[in-house]
């Protein structure tokens, strides 16, 4: 309480107003004027910046489920438009505390306006300016009156709030909203998804990227699917990731490494295992003879499968479509997935391809055992095989035509040697074969069986 | 000058002002704002144009005032011959006493503290000029001697305005020596009831003198001249200087309603008479609202009386039928967006 007292008698003495005397009365007004414009501007100011975090925070809790859940084309419109909305916004708050802001020259004028001066203290400090201004008859009573006014202008009566509450109180709730989706966000993560590998074109279905939304149980990786109006490979894509969408995807992919830490790593790790299944399907296949050739000028995709057990989830890269549309791919997709995985299943033993996608295993995941496995000293298992085809040398999903059926025909050869990862085969000692394959092949659930 | 000294100045300046107003309401009914403008325009040192219909006042207003202030006051009714000299005063042959004869200078009505010119527009031009030297430099000049009027002049003017016929426009430069013009509208029903409850019994209101008859030029001037120390900030005289300007053609260049109507119907905007009158008037008004500077408001409440007879109209403004007054209430409202 002592030290209470003792900082209010301080205020006051501070507060105190001197006795203006016609010499010394303008620089007192001025003085004082100075103190009321550092206050209203510092509100001014404070006023802007609990207005900027307000908007900030909001747009940014609009952006955050965004972020997490939309996919990547999505994400960059909104961002961009969110960014937009935000640059207006500061142009707008920019305006207005420029338009607020208590300059030098219009100082005086706005504190009239504020108290019922009359003018007086406007007409003191201009008629100050001028030579003869400190003379007259009525100076010394406009003097007197300008002393007897001082407090009425002080800057906690011209300014009664040192804080802007409303903005303030707008700030805070645009950040606790913020947190708060941030916190209900990480409490949701994605599920990992299973990867599964299919010989099958996923039609309609569009390749899996770790930049898209997280989410599905299952992720088939099949053969890209021609379409007609990319029979012609063009020499320039048309969704060359620019740098603005590479900015807006590493956002995307910083915050969803914020949010969900670890659980979002084990989503992108599956998404890429979902890309080096692609590979080793297709070394799969290579082994079968005759459908290297045709199989060899094809792309692989991983397309996210629809969930066994959950309604289906809106697939990336179709948000324009209908959502009946998409869920009738969906099922599409999920009919072919299931398809797929019977094939797989029935023909894992003839074809050395990945198979064992979905609920069901396949002991024989990662190829047939070889046949002699003690006639050479290693065997290959296609763990990280990557054989896909780089997709800056042609449109997604553009392939040349097979070779014709005529076998004296000549194929039409393509332009350059096709791009391709380095193929990664583990070479492992023959004599662990069979530990190694008990180790990564998954097991037939006997029961799901047929 | 001490705060106090000055304050009490003011308040003996606010002491005549209403007395002087209360008294000319004993016998004037109506006309409250008339009459203030009248008492400001005297107290700046102007003189007013006043017009009326006959019979509402014009002569009353004037010999009130003049009796409230114990000031000497004529009168003269204009008429289609009335000579300079009529006015002025003229030189005449005297014989003295040792039988030399000599010109002396006979005064005319002229020679006064008030003096009313009834219905100024029936005189001719050059007899409406006969008081151009006197209004504007108080002193009359005949046959090359001028001779000073006494201190305080003021002279009000009246316009007939319903009895155009034989009458001569004044001309601008006659116009632009009153401060202000005052409309003296028709009395409603409850003054004129009043107006005859009080000047039809046998005992009519007289007025009071307020000064005391010795002293009372030389109040009047004391008080003249403390208008004249009231303060004007410069930002005052800066939207002065606007308002003015914005009633000439040539310096209203805007796009807004008052410059596109002051270009249309003002063929001459107000002269720098009209600043020096509306500051001097806003003198007044702040003194009576007990203050020793001027406000924008002081400005604005006296700027139609001040401006709107120094307005020359177009034939444009004539046919439409757009008043002087209008004018300058369009070019307040455009002033008042202008304030620094």
């Amino acid at each position: 309480m002592t030290g209470l007292r003792a900082f209010t008698s301080l205020v006051s003495v501070r507060d105190a107003m001197p006795e203006l005397t016609p010499t010394g009365a303008v620089d007192v007004v001025q003085r004082q004027v100075r103190r009321v414009r550092r206050r209203k501007n510092l509100y001014e100011l404070q006023r802007a910046l609990y207005w900027a975090i307000a908007a900030g925070a909001g747009l940014a809790t609009f952006l955050l489920p965004l972020a997490l859940f939309a996919p990547a084309r999505l994400f960059a419109g909104a961002a961009w438009g969110t960014l937009a909305v935000l640059a207006g916004f500061a142009l707008i708050l920019l305006a207005a505390t420029r338009r607020r802001w208590l300059a030098a020259p219009r100082a005086i004028a706005w504190i009239e306006s504020q108290s019922p001066l009359a003018g007086r203290l406007r007409t003191l400090v201009e008629l100050a300016t001028r030579p003869n201004g400190g003379r007259g008859f009525f100076h010394a009573l406009l003097v007197s009156e300008v002393g007897r006014d001082l407090e009425a202008w002080t800057p906690r009566r011209v300014v009664p709030r040192a804080v802007p509450r409303a903005a303030l109180a707008t700030a805070l709730a645009a950040l606790v909203l913020l947190v708060s989706v941030a916190q209900l966000a990480s409490f949701a993560p994605p599920p990992t998804p299973a990867v599964g590998v299919s010989d099958q074109p996923l039609a309609g279905e569009r390749s899996v990227t770790p930049d898209d939304a997280a989410g599905g149980e299952r992720v088939v990786v099949a053969p890209g699917v021609p379409s007609d109006d990319d029979a012609e490979p063009s020499p320039v894509r048309d969704d060359v990731p620019s740098r603005l969408s590479n900015l807006s995807s590493q956002i995307q992919e910083n915050v969803r490494q914020q949010v969900w830490g670890k659980a979002w790593e084990r989503v992108r790790d599956a998404l890429a295992r979902a890309g080096t299944s692609g590979g080793a399907a297709r070394d799969g296949q290579e082994t079968n003879g005759d459908e290297v050739t045709a199989n060899d000028t094809e792309d692989w995709e991983a397309a996210r499968s629809p969930s066994a057990t959950g309604a289906p989830r809106r697939r990336p890269g179709v948000g324009k479509q209908t959502a009946e549309s998409d869920e009738a791919k969906a099922d599409q997709n999920q009919d072919q997935a299931t398809t797929h995985d019977a094939d797989r299943e029935t023909q894992s033993d003839d074809a050395n391809g990945g198979g064992g996608a979905g609920t069901g295993t396949a002991p024989h995941l990662f190829g047939g055992p070889t046949v002699d496995p003690a006639g050479s000293g290693s065997f290959e298992l296609a763990l990280a095989a990557r054989m896909r085809t780089d997709r800056a040398h042609g449109k997604r999903g553009t392939r040349a035509a097979g070779p014709s059926a005529d076998p004296d025909a000549q194929p039409a050869l393509a332009a350059e040697q096709r791009r391709e990862s380095a193929a990664h085969r583990m070479t492992v000692p023959a004599a662990y074969e069979t530990v190694v394959r008990e180790v990564f092949a998954h097991r037939r659930v006997e029961t799901e069986q047929p | 000058m001490t705060p106090a000294v000055a304050s009490a100045a003011i308040e003996d300046f606010q002491q005549v002002f209403a007395a002087v107003r209360a008294e000319i309401a004993r016998v004037v009914i109506g006309h409250e704002n008339a009459i203030e403008t009248i008492l400001t325009a005297f107290f700046a040192g102007g003189h007013v144009l006043i017009e009326g219909v006959p019979g509402i006042g014009k002569t009353l207003i004037v010999r009130s005032l003049a009796e409230a202030l114990n000031l000497s006051s004529n009168r003269i009714q204009f008429t289609v011959d009335l000579m300079p000299a009529d006015i002025t005063g003229t030189r005449i042959i005297t014989e003295s006493a040792s039988g030399q004869r000599e010109l002396s200078f006979v005064p005319g009505p002229i020679f006064t503290h008030l003096l009313l010119g009834d219905e100024i527009n029936r005189a001719t031009p050059k007899t409406q000029s006969a008081l151009l030297e006197a209004m504007a430099e108080h002193q009359v000049t005949v046959a090359g001697t001028s001779y000073r009027l006494m201190p305080p002049f003021f002279v009000l003017a009246t316009l007939n305005p319903i009895e155009m016929e034989g009458t001569y426009q004044l001309p601008e430069a006659q116009l632009d020596r009153f401060l202000f013009k005052v409309l003296l509208a028709y009395p409603s029903e409850a003054e004129l009831i009043r107006i005859l409850a009080t000047t039809t019994t046998a005992d009519p209101p007289t007025i009071r003198p307020v000064l005391d008859p010795e002293q009372a030029p030389a109040r009047v001037e004391g008080l003249k001249r403390l208008v004249r120390e009231v303060l004007v900030a410069p930002h005052v005289e800066q939207y002065v200087a606007r308002l003015v300007r914005l009633t000439t053609p040539a310096a209203a260049r805007g796009d807004g309603d008052a410059e596109v109507e002051v270009r249309r119907y003002v063929t001459y905007g107000a002269s720098p008479r009209g600043a020096q009158s509306l500051v001097l008037g806003a003198k007044v008004m702040a003194l009576l609202d007990g203050r020793p500077h001027v406000t924008y408001d002081d400005v604005d409440k006296l700027a139609v009386a001040a401006l709107r007879h120094r307005l020359v109209m177009s034939f444009a403004a004539e046919a439409a039928g757009v008043a002087p007054a209008h004018i300058v209430e369009r070019v307040l409202v455009a002033a008042r967006r202008l304030r620094s």
